[in-house]
Formats: C-alpha cells, sequence, structure tokens
C-alpha cells in the first residue's frame, strides 16, 4: 500500500502528454528581468542604464535575508530599468538587457559547451565531502536560487537553520502534481545522478542525516533513474506515492513521507522535515558544482497543441513567453503553470521567471456559468487542509474577514481543490483568495 | 355554571400572577435611558451606513446624547435640516460649515477608449479581479467595472452604465456615507464638496505611469502633461507622479482646466462655454 496524505485530494486528469526530452530553448536578445521573482523582499539592482554586462554576472542583490539576488541570463548591455508587464498584466520595476549579435553568438557557444560537460552524467562525491555547510549556503545564496516548485521562496533562507534546530528529514519534492506539467519529471529523467548530487550537497549544507526523494506512482522512468543513481554512502531513499492532488503541497508531503501532521500555521521545520524542489536540488548542484548561478530553469510548453510541440525547453530567465516555440490556437487560454495553481496570461510578451514551471494552453469555454451552492460538501471532503471551503468562500464574498480568520483562513493553500470539485461550478477560490488576503491586514 | 366561573378564576389568577412576574422583573432590570435617544434616533435616517464612524444611527444617537453636543461627530446622510433638529433637541448650536460631499469616480476608462482585451469568466466582483490581474481593460489602475461599489451602496445611488460601463454616482442620492471609496479595490472613488449651484471639476483618471504608457492602456489617460495645472488661474491643480490632481479647496469650479485637456481626463458637472483660448488650441 502507497502512502499518500489522509484528508481531502482529488483526482484530476493527469494529461502528462508532453514529451520528458528537454530541448535548448535559444537565448533571447532581450530579456526582461523583474525585480521580484521571488517571496520575499525585492532585489535591488546593482547595475544601472548603459552597463556592459556578462551571462551569469550578479544584477541586483539581495536587499535583506530573505530576498534573492539576480543574475544576467545574457551578456549584453542593460538598456533601461523600468517596469514591464507581468503575465496579469500588471506592471513591475525590471531591468532590461539587450546583446548585440556577437554577444548572442559568444553566449550560445558558452552555453553549448556548458551543458556539453553535463552529458556524462556521473556523481562525483568529493565535492560534497570537501565543502563546509556554510561554503554550500554561502553559494547557494550567491546563486540567487530559489524554490522553484512555484513558491519562489529563496533557499538559502530554508537551507539555514538556526542554531540549535535539528532537521531529522529532507523530502525532496518530485510530485509534481499538477495536471499538465512535466518539468521537474523530464529533469529526473534526464540528469538524476545530478539531482541525487544536489540532494547530498543539501544534507550537508544542513547536517541532515537522511533524505527522502517523493515522487507519485505516476512516473516510474524517473523513480527507476533516480534509483539507479543513488549512493550506498549516503542515506537517501525514493518513495512512490499514490497519485493525488495536491501532493505537492508542502504540509501534504510532509504527511504523506512521514505521517506526521504539521499543525495550523506551522512550518514544516516543526516536525523535523524541510521540504525542496527537486529542479531546487538540480539548481543548487549547478550553482555549488559549477558556479552557474540561476539563470536557465525548464519550462514545460503543453496543453491542446499538437503533440510535437508540447514538451520541455530550457529556457533562459527573462526570455519571453511568446519566443517559446508553440502556435497558439484559436481560442485558447494561456495560463502560466498549471490548469490547478497557474494564473491565466493576460499578455505573452511577459518574461519566463525563475517561478515559471510551463505554459499550458487550453482551448475551450472556460468556466461554467455558477449556480447557487446545494449544500453537498463536496468541497469539504476536497479540501486537503481540512477546511470549511464553501463557508470561507461566503465570508469573503459578504466581508467578513474576522470570521474568515477564525475559520483559519489562512490555511488555505489555494490549491483550488474545492473550486475544482463544486458540481455547482461556483467560483470558491476566487472569494476564498479575496478572504485569504484581506483577513492578514 | 360553576366550571366557567372557575375556569375564568383560574385564568384570571393565572393572568395576574403572571403580570406580578413581569412587573417586578421590570422594576428589578429597569435601565434608565435618555429619552432624548429615541427621539434623536428617529431622526436620523436609519440606513445604519456607518458613514459617521460609528456602528450604526442608535450608536451615534447615544454618542451625541452622552457627549450632550454634535462636537467632533457628524452624520454625512443627514440634511442639515436634520441636524438643526437633532441639534436642537440637544440644546446646542448646529454645526454649520460641514459642506456636502458626494462620491466621484476617478476613472474614464470607456469601452471606447479602453477596449476588453479578453474576457473574464471568474467570480464577478473588483476585489477577485484586482487580485487576480489587471483586470479585462488591460489598465491597471482603472475601473474594473464589476459593481462591487453599487453592491456596497446602501443608498441605490450608484448603477452601472451600460454603455461605458463605468459606475455612475446619482448625485441626489449619495449621502458621502464612504462606503464605496473604502469597498473599491483600486480607490477609485473619492468624496468630494459638491460645490456651489452644482459645480465640480475632477480628474476623471488614476493612471500613475508616464504619459505615453498611460496613453497605451487608455486613450482617456491623464498623461501628466500640466498644461491644466499651467491653465489654473487659482493653482488649485497639482502633477505628481504624472498624475494631475485638483485640490477641492482651492478649486473656484471656473472649467479653464476641461478644455485644455488633451486627453479629456477632466471632468465636470457643468457645460464648458467655450472660451476664447480653446478657440485658439483647436486652430493649432
Amino acid at each position: 500500500m502507497k502512502h499518500t496524505f489522509r484528508k481531502g485530494g482529488i483526482h484530476p486528469d493527469a494529461h502528462k502528454t508532453a514529451s520528458r526530452r528537454i530541448l535548448f530553448q535559444p537565448l533571447p536578445l532581450t530579456a526582461w528581468l523583474p525585480l521580484s521573482q521571488h517571496i520575499g523582499a525585492p532585489s535591488v539592482p546593482v547595475v544601472k542604464k548603459g552597463d556592459k554586462v556578462v551571462r551569469g554576472q550578479l544584477i541586483a542583490e539581495n536587499s535583506s535575508f530573505v530576498s534573492a539576488g539576480l543574475h544576467a541570463p545574457i551578456s549584453g548591455t542593460v538598456s533601461s530599468i523600468e517596469p514591464v508587464v507581468m503575465p496579469s498584466g500588471k506592471p513591475a520595476q525590471a531591468i532590461i538587457i539587450k546583446a548585440s549579435d556577437e554577444e548572442h553568438a559568444s553566449d550560445e557557444a558558452a552555453r553549448a559547451a556548458y551543458w556539453d560537460t553535463m552529458i556524462p552524467n556521473v556523481t562525483d562525491r568529493t565535492l560534497s565531502e570537501s565543502l563546509t555547510s556554510e561554503e554550500i549556503v554561502k553559494r547557494i545564496l550567491g546563486a540567487g536560487i530559489v524554490g522553484l516548485g512555484g513558491a519562489t521562496f529563496p533557499s538559502h533562507v530554508k537551507l539555514s537553520l538556526k542554531p540549535g534546530i535539528k532537521a531529522e528529514i529532507l523530502i525532496l519534492n518530485g510530485c509534481e502534481c499538477e495536471p499538465y506539467l512535466m518539468c521537474d519529471d523530464a529533469l529526473m529523467c534526464t540528469w538524476p545522478a545530478r539531482i541525487v548530487e544536489g540532494v547530498e550537497l543539501m544534507m550537508k549544507a544542513t547536517g541532515i542525516p537522511k533524505a527522502v526523494i517523493a515522487l507519485e506512482d505516476n512516473k516510474p522512468e524517473a523513480a527507476k533513474a533516480l534509483r539507479d543513481a543513488l549512493d550506498p554512502a549516503y542515506d537517501i531513499s525514493v518513495m512512490t506515492l499514490r497519485t493525488k492532488y495536491p501532493q505537492g503541497g508542502e504540509k501534504q508531503l510532509v504527511e504523506a513521507v512521514t505521517g506526521r501532521r504539521i499543525a495550523s500555521g506551522a512550518l514544516p521545520l516543526s516536525v523535523g522535515a524541510i521540504v525542496n524542489n527537486v529542479a531546487t536540488a538540480f539548481a543548487v548542484w549547478q550553482a555549488v558544482a559549477t558556479g552557474q548561478p540561476l539563470i536557465e530553469r525548464v519550462v514545460t510548453v503543453t496543453g491542446d497543441i499538437p503533440a510535437e510541440q508540447q514538451c520541455n525547453y530550457m529556457t533562459a530567465i527573462g526570455t519571453p513567453l511568446s519566443e517559446l516555440p508553440f502556435t497558439l490556437p484559436e481560442e485558447c487560454r494561456a495560463i502560466v503553470g498549471g490548469p490547478m495553481m497557474g494564473r491565466s496570461a493576460v499578455r505573452l510578451d511577459a518574461p519566463v521567471m525563475k517561478g515559471t514551471s510551463g505554459l499550458t494552453l487550453l482551448k475551450g469555454k472556460g468556466r461554467r456559468q455558477p449556480q447557487p451552492c446545494v449544500r453537498c460538501g463536496a468541497c469539504v471532503d476536497a479540501c486537503p487542509m481540512g477546511l470549511e471551503p464553501y463557508l470561507l468562500s461566503t465570508y469573503g464574498r459578504l466581508r467578513m474577514f474576522d470570521e474568515a480568520r477564525q475559520a483559519d483562513v489562512a490555511d488555505c493553500l489555494e490549491c483550488g481543490a474545492c473550486s475544482w470539485s463544486c458540481p455547482s461550478s461556483r467560483p470558491i477560490l476566487d472569494y476564498i483568495r479575496i478572504a485569504k488576503q484581506r483577513s492578514r491586514k | 355554571m360553576l366550571l366557567f366561573l372557575y375556569s375564568i378564576l383560574l385564568l384570571a389568577g393565572l393572568g395576574l400572577a403572571g403580570a406580578l412576574v413581569l412587573y417586578a422583573t421590570a422594576r428589578r432590570f429597569h435601565i434608565d435611558e435618555d429619552p432624548r435617544i429615541d427621539t434623536i434616533t428617529s431622526l436620523l435616517p436609519g440606513a445604519n451606513c456607518g458613514g459617521c464612524g460609528l456602528k450604526g444611527c442608535r450608536d451615534f444617537a447615544t454618542q451625541c446624547v452622552r457627549q450632550g453636543s454634535l462636537d467632533g461627530i457628524h452624520c454625512p446622510v443627514s440634511s442639515p435640516a436634520a441636524i438643526g433638529e437633532i441639534a436642537k433637541v440637544l440644546g446646542v448650536e448646529a454645526v454649520t460649515g460641514v459642506e456636502r460631499r458626494i462620491a466621484v469616480l476617478k476613472c474614464n476608462g470607456t469601452c471606447s477608449a479602453r477596449p476588453e482585451l479578453y474576457t473574464y469568466d471568474g467570480a464577478r466582483s473588483c476585489a477577485v479581479m484586482d487580485a487576480i490581474a489587471v483586470g479585462t481593460r488591460g489598465c491597471s489602475y482603472g475601473c474594473l467595472g464589476c459593481g462591487d461599489c453599487v453592491a456596497v451602496c446602501r443608498f441605490g445611488a450608484i448603477s452601472i452604465n451600460p454603455e461605458t460601463m463605468l459606475p455612475v454616482v446619482d448625485a441626489d442620492k449619495c449621502t458621502a456615507c464612504g462606503a464605496c471609496t473604502a469597498e473599491c479595490p483600486r480607490h477609485l472613488l473619492e468624496l468630494r464638496p459638491v460645490g456651489r449651484r452644482d459645480r465640480r471639476v475632477w480628474v476623471a483618471c488614476s493612471n500613475r505611469e508616464r504619459g505615453a504608457v498611460a496613453r497605451r492602456v487608455c486613450q482617456a489617460a491623464c498623461i501628466g502633461c500640466g498644461k491644466c495645472a499651467r491653465e489654473c488661474p487659482f493653482g488649485a491643480i497639482t502633477v505628481a507622479d504624472n498624475l494631475a490632481y485638483i485640490n477641492p479647496d482651492t478649486c473656484k469650479a471656473c472649467g479653464k482646466c476641461v478644455g485644455v485637456c488633451p486627453t479629456g481626463a477632466i471632468h465636470a458637472t457643468f457645460t464648458i462655454v467655450p472660451p476664447k483660448p480653446k478657440a485658439e488650441t483647436e486652430k493649432q
């Protein structure tokens, strides 16, 4: 019997139809780099208009502890620092870098040479044995790494434990429970040894003796690849979990792996666990072993597009979404991320950011007309946090934010299982989001 | 016959006993309340809108009777006559000089000025729409048109104009309670003095982007050119963050700024008699 979390959860159609290959998306000639690509304080530019930058150079540094630096994904000239549109259409301050043709050509050559060294995919453990934990965290901080699962929490904060606090288990999130998205799956199949090395570096940095790479049972290829790459010298195991959405939620994953429940408002550390994404482990290995900061990530392009276009692309941060190779179907909506937790993109000239895991292009009429609530309780059964979504939604709609706070609206992880399960197609999560935002003030 | 007598006596006795219990309870738990509170409550509008900053009309009445005056508290909904009545009940002079205000919309993004970019099928609520994205009309400052202000108005003073998809404030019904100004997620409604002879001038835009950026999303946006500020003979207009603001205290509602605005972002409640400077700009 495979493990999973106990309360709630849903089983949406997986639609994991994209290929597991990772293709290399050409570098853009112009990169748009928003200063706030992570949770926490926006980073502060260290370059100014007209400066020459080279690929991998720090262009904005972290302004406080909970913040992350930003590096140039391409060589070129800083053309301006001004607001650019985000996929939501809202403007955000960003650094814009423009490359000349020569710079572009030399970047592409350097990039091809860099990734060629990755092909052997053989584990080399001398590194994680030689470095101290402070040195590893310092390199992670210097590389601007954030959680690549979507929450974009700065990794160096998660991996620097306060003295006296001991964690027992490091959990690597390879669930990718979101329908359609394949980027983590592709990464695990392509570079399993690098991910395992990244995990070893994380274990060294935090001093945690045990690590578990958790996957859902719909990714047998990735599980096999990772198991083959494991080193018996380290206590790392690969655990397959029963597929259920939202298994990739931090609290759900800790419960599925360890059986321990995290109290309302507490962190996984309260039960001795730290959760990181497998893509973050890969980025950690890149940063510590090869010195490449977080300037590229895997982006899945999928949805109702021809099968040969559904693929994963190693894309430079700052590449406009519209440069990714796909033909936009008619009457379709573009979603940044997956269909459950992603947000509709209003503007496709917005850039790929550190937290952009995919672009899902869906045909269809969109949502159905909402009907009155029939009190069936489907949303209560579906909620993985054991909340009462119909009630929280009503509080949000009627602006009863104090009541919402008392009903633990802050525990909502916005997974959308309630809206998905509602037979009356009510926009439950829309109103819960309002209650969550406003009751925090 | 005797049965009738017994029945009547029994019921009368029960009734009397009950009455005595009620009388004793009423005496025991009697609270002396100033009768003026009831009087003032009946003079107030009774909408419990919270425009005074208190919990409702009775709370307002209790507060003025407790302090014995109208100092520091004001019901924006009541007419000056009703305030005078309340002052009379309290035995004080009525507060004068509190000018009536009404809400104005600081957005002019009609359907023709900023066409709809995409269809939105989420919950019909401005708050939800603002939290998710920029809105169907592309402007991250402008009206979202879902009518949260309409829903929150207790006086039925706001309605959505189906042609422009913007809320319209009925000046006769608006009581300046401030519910809509607090509700709008983009703070597009402002309470401004009603003005002499109902003449009001205001900048109907909230876009703080640079002119070119603002114009890209909306034809009717304020571009912060400052023409109005130079035109104003009273120095009532300031331009900050690429957005003009007309100070209602110094504005004399002459309407000169309305004519010079290149995008038509300045609105007035009266029609402007075309002055000479406007004819010159037309020639140019």
